[in-house]
């Protein structure tokens, strides 16, 4: 599965993507949670809901979903357009 | 990513590209004889030196109204970008416009990545047989581009002070409008 940060996501983490091999990982929830299991960073940018956005496949989806290994997950900040 | 073909409907540039040289390469692809369009309306979007004003609730310690330093005002822009979708949201945002209104062709350019002040950030443009249907077009695809593809802004001062923007609540108001369906006249007073 292949994860993308952009915006002051990406500067916090210090990277804008990464690969996650892990098979249970199978919903939004449980890959946010697994997230938020690795430390501090993790856990300041999913701290407000709210304010985390997150797209699968470059689509743009509202609460959890369920999720498949090869899928693309993208978690960033409210957009500011253009 | 910059590309040299006009014929997608959206592109977007990581270097400096020129609106007016851009503008007329798309009226001269779109409008070769027998020259049935009379209208072209454009918006080209600039950087600006003067920092965006944020909210007092959405950025605490800055208020409205704050004196700005010389040192406040800005070097540059940054603008992150998803690319995937931001191409694909532009072009939705034209295809919207080539639907709602009597269009012959239109075009989104934006640029991404570090922006010097006075550069150009957007330019939007359509063609028309005739006046009105530019305009509201052109001011359509403007509004729909402030919030709907995946881009962020961070300031850069020339003091060296770096600061991501909050999403502009104004840009939110004007875009429903016109989801609600309001009329040209209507949405635009929501524009300052």
């Amino acid at each position: 599965m292949k994860i993308l940060y952009f915006a002051w996501f990406a500067e916090k983490l210090g990277k804008r993507e990464e690969d996650i091999v892990a098979s249970d990982l199978d919903s939004l929830d449980k890959l946010v949670a697994a997230l938020c299991a690795r430390d501090e960073s993790y856990r300041e940018i999913f701290a407000q809901k709210s304010l985390v956005k997150c797209a699968v496949n470059k689509r743009v989806v509202e609460g959890n979903t369920s999720l498949a290994p090869d899928d693309e997950v993208a978690f960033f900040p409210p957009i500011t357009g253009g | 990513m910059t590309t040299s073909t006009t014929t997608r409907t959206a592109l977007l540039h990581d270097a400096a590209f020129c609106p007016y040289e851009t503008l007329r390469l798309f009226a001269q692809e779109h409008n070769n004889k027998p020259h049935r369009n009379g209208a072209l309306a454009s918006f080209c979007g600039i950087a600006r030196a003067q920092r965006q004003e944020q909210k007092p609730e959405q950025k605490p310690g800055r208020e409205s109204g704050h004196q700005e330093k010389s040192s406040d005002a800005l070097q540059s822009l940054y603008l992150d970008c998803y690319p995937d979708m931001a191409i694909r949201s532009l072009e939705e945002i034209v295809c919207e416009a080539q639907t709602r209104w009597h269009l012959d062709a239109a075009t989104i350019h934006h640029r991404i990545g570090d922006i010097p002040v006075g550069e150009t950030i957007v330019l939007v443009a359509c063609l028309s047989a005739r006046r009105n249907d530019a305009f509201d077009a052109c001011r359509y695809m403007t509004d729909m581009v402030k919030i709907r593809p995946p881009l962020w802004k961070r300031e850069q001062t020339l003091g060296g002070e770096q600061a991501w923007l909050d999403a502009n609540a104004d840009d939110s108001r004007r875009a429903a409008c016109w989801q609600k369906g309001l009329s040209t006249r209507e949405a635009a007073r929501h524009i300052s």
